[in-house]
């Protein structure tokens, strides 16, 4: 058994993966070269050999055909995907030799492969022009796109090939090994958070938007920004969002959250897990029927629930309650699924107070409420500050239940918080025109506070004792 | 397993004490949490109710079923009528779809960068860790606009694009998994944080290689922290609006919310009912976890909640 495990620590798992991949990458690339290029042998067809890719193209000359008019431009560095194949099989080929792997043959593989897949691509984004007109410049794409996951391929087989070439040395092994457990994650974030954060800012220095969608950006330096400064409704769209983060932080986040969690704690115990479960449901409830939920509660009689109950108490003001008093909706609908988050929070914190605290001072003759006021929320310090800076984050960035509820309105900017206002101006779509430039200078600047303000609270909340706490393997 | 998941729990200190303490004869001052608490959650249990009314019976008045003559009674199935129209299916197997990616996705990728992250010491871990903080704290929903550019770039890609670009289930899942890494990194950490570190070390020295301890000794240990985030992940994706809503034209790719959303939108007539039904029939699923997995959800949306408001 002992021998069997040293044995394998020698031979890294996956050795001899990477050759397998590169053959059969290889074999594609070849194929995707050699087939299209014996059927213009055979036929003497120019289409053919298009529909069947366009690999071929460089090498037999084919960059526009007359007939049917611009079929297909090729370039001439599509050769190197062909070439990228012959060297993918020959490398395979050399692998299948034990003792034959060297560093030097994963580096060319990798080189090539990226070159190729870059033309590759190329052809494919000059080809998607044409695809619109010719359906043979379709079927070529489907040659290219097969040539382009066959580089993909031939990439990961070159990525293992080097990763087995140089396993012997342990401090590089280590590196990779993590870097083998990072990638994917890597990946996605600097593509969708990092990327985009960049994008971001270059577009709100453009004037990108529906109406010139083709044509390159234009830079317009900070022109976005003044507008947004001067916009007529600047100053109450940065009044509403104020006043959305700070009722709904103060009466709901934290406020019904501190009072759900003391209520819940001095309930029985069951009883105050039940209400905590009750609490979950609209925070699990999908948005969209939330929020019918809420329209229906507000419905002008004789729909609406709110108005049923009014109708009994002989209350004779009956309208459709959202339009009337959106704030207070506003505030409502996104408080109630707030407040579970603290309340949670709180609830832990309240529940990990040592007993002997609450028996030493009822036995000093403490009331409930003398209890809360001098121990319990005392203790509650921290949670406190910290459901404060999370949540004002969170809603800061939020909309979309606004978004649903009332977009904004009722009449003009009424109930539009600066979220919402980046999310209309760039995605929704008002008489067909976006202004992804313009919105993207609101969004960009709630990403800036966004980021600072979390920055600062890491400071606050130190997170450098978060970070240090793990085992950290030293093998 | 779970005091990886926020503050420790501690079990029965504080209301026990209060039941041992006090005497067992209600008085008005200990009734009045009681009441608090039920008047506080009508709100939301009314809406319930309304739903679960609403979907079988014509029409209703406040939270009582009529008739087409306003009579009380009408109770029907009428409303159900959606099951059979292929639109439904169609978005219920996207919304599936895109569930299942953030499943999988997340739990996947979370639990390769959190063992690495928690195991390993490597240039820009400490980094790495910092900015997935920032990005759970601030769940930067402003970046749809530039995500938006990123999504038709891909769709320019060969044969990817058809899968993963704009107007895709597979590019909203993609971004979707993406937006919820960061929490999915710290739960996770905080999970294999919490392992011991002997049967791993054991099986390093004996020669197993790092991917084979991840999975065949670390995974099988954090089952139960892996089956909650699935909870809340699945029940995060399922319920998606704003992503699909913004990244998806047209109906072949819309998932249950954006569909039902076009019924009860401002421009449409509202047909109540049906909105009604076709809500319940998205709730199922969701009200299935919610009555099997309690103890889970309560906890793991206080170990780390996603922005929401």
């Amino acid at each position: 058994m002992s021998t069997n495990l040293t044995e394998s620590a020698t031979q890294p798992l996956g050795a001899g993966r990477g050759r397998w991949l590169l053959l059969a990458a290889g074999l594609v690339l070849v194929g995707c070269f050699i087939l299209p290029w014996l059927s213009f042998v055979i036929t003497a067809d120019q289409r053919v050999a298009l529909s069947l890719t366009g690999l071929q193209a460089a090498t037999i000359g084919l960059v526009e055909t007359t007939d049917g008019g611009l079929l297909y431009r090729s370039s001439f560095w599509l050769f190197l995907a062909p070439l990228a194949g012959v060297v993918g099989l020959a490398l395979g080929a050399l692998n299948l030799f034990p003792g034959r792997s060297a560093p030097w043959q994963g580096l060319l593989a990798l080189f090539i492969s990226v070159a190729s897949a870059v033309a590759v691509w190329g052809a494919f984004a000059a080809s998607q022009e044409v695809a619109q007109k010719e359906k043979v410049a379709v079927e070529a794409q489907w040659g290219l796109s097969v040539a382009f996951i066959a580089l993909l391929l031939l990439l990961v087989g070159a990525l293992i090939l080097l990763r087995e070439a140089s396993s012997q040395k342990p401090a590089f092994r280590a590196a990779l090994d993590a870097l083998n457990f990072m990638t994917p994650g890597t990946v996605l974030v600097i593509v969708f958070f990092f990327l985009p954060a960049i994008i971001l800012f270059i577009l709100s220095l453009t004037d990108l938007s529906s109406a010139n969608f083709s044509e390159p950006w234009t830079y317009v330096g900070f022109d976005n920004y003044k507008r947004m400064f001067s916009d007529r409704f600047f100053p109450k769209i940065l009044r509403n969002t104020f006043q959305y983060v700070a009722l709904t932080l103060l009466f709901f986040n934290v406020g019904l959250a501190l009072l759900l969690a003391l209520l819940t704690a001095h309930v029985s115990r069951r009883v105050g897990f039940l209400f905590r479960l009750l609490w979950l449901l609209p925070r699990i409830t999908p948005s969209v029927v939330y929020i019918v939920m809420w329209q229906r509660i507000a419905q002008q009689p004789p729909y609406g629930i709110l108005n049923q109950f009014l109708g009994w108490l002989g209350v004779e003001n009956q309208p459709y309650w959202i339009p009337e008093a959106p704030w207070v909706f506003v505030v409502l609908v996104n408080g109630f699924v707030g407040a579970s988050f603290g309340m949670i929070i709180f609830t832990s914190a309240i529940e990990a107070i040592p007993a002997d605290l609450i028996i030493a001072a009822k036995v000093d003759g403490a009331g409930d409420l003398a209890l809360i006021r001098d121990i319990t929320l005392p203790l509650l310090r921290w949670p406190l500050l910290f459901v404060v800076t999370y949540q004002t984050l969170s809603l800061l960035v939020s909309f979309e239940y606004i978004l649903l509820l009332t977009n904004g309105g009722p009449g003009l900017f009424t109930t539009e918080v600066w979220a919402l206002t980046a999310y209309k101006r760039a995605l929704q779509t008002y008489f067909g025109s976006n202004q992804w430039a313009y919105g993207a200078a609101w969004g960009f600047v709630l990403v800036l506070i966004g980021a600072i303000l979390s920055v600062i609270y890491l400071r606050v909340f130190r997170f450098n004792d978060l970070v240090q706490e793990p085992k950290i393997d030293v093998l | 397993m779970r005091s990886g998941v926020g503050p420790v729990k501690v079990s029965g200190t504080l209301s026990t004490v209060q039941m041992t303490l006090s005497s067992r004869r209600i008085s008005p001052g200990q009734a009045l949490p009681y009441l608090l608490l039920t008047l506080t959650i009508i709100p939301i249990l009314a809406g319930y109710a309304w739903v679960l009314v609403a979907t079988f019976s014509q029409r209703t008045n406040g939270l009582l079923p009529r008739d087409a003559q306003g009579n009380l009674g009408g109770l029907t199935l009428d409303n159900w009528q959606f099951l059979a129209e292929p639109d439904v299916w169609k978005a219920t197997l996207n919304s599936f779809g895109i569930a299942m990616s953030m499943v999988i996705g997340v739990g996947a990728i979370s639990a390769l960068a959190a063992y690495a992250l928690s195991r390993m010491n490597f240039p820009g871990r400490k980094g790495f860790l910092g900015m997935t903080m920032v990005l759970h704290a601030f769940r930067p929903e402003m970046l749809l606009i530039a995500i938006f550019q990123v999504l038709l770039f891909i769709g320019g890609i060969p044969l990817i694009g058809n899968f993963f670009g704009f107007n895709t289930v597979g590019g909203v899942a993609l971004v979707m998994v993406t937006l919820d890494l960061p929490l999915g990194i710290w739960l996770m950490k905080g999970f294999f944080d919490n392992l011991s570190w002997d049967m791993e070390r054991a099986a390093l020295i004996d020669g197993a290689s790092r991917f084979r301890v991840w999975w065949e000794i670390l995974l099988p240990q954090i089952r139960p922290g892996l089956a909650a985030l699935s909870i809340f992940m699945f029940i995060q994706g399922w319920n998606a609006y704003l992503i699909p809503f913004t990244f998806t034209i047209g109906s072949k790719v819309a998932n249950l919310p954006v569909y039902i959303n076009r019924f009860s939108g401002d421009t449409s007539l509202v047909s109540w009912n049906f909105v009604a039904a076709i809500g319940l029939f998205q709730l199922i699923p969701v009200l299935i976890f919610f009555i099997f997995t309690q103890e889970a959800l309560l906890n793991i949306y206080g170990g780390g909640s996603k922005g929401g408001s």
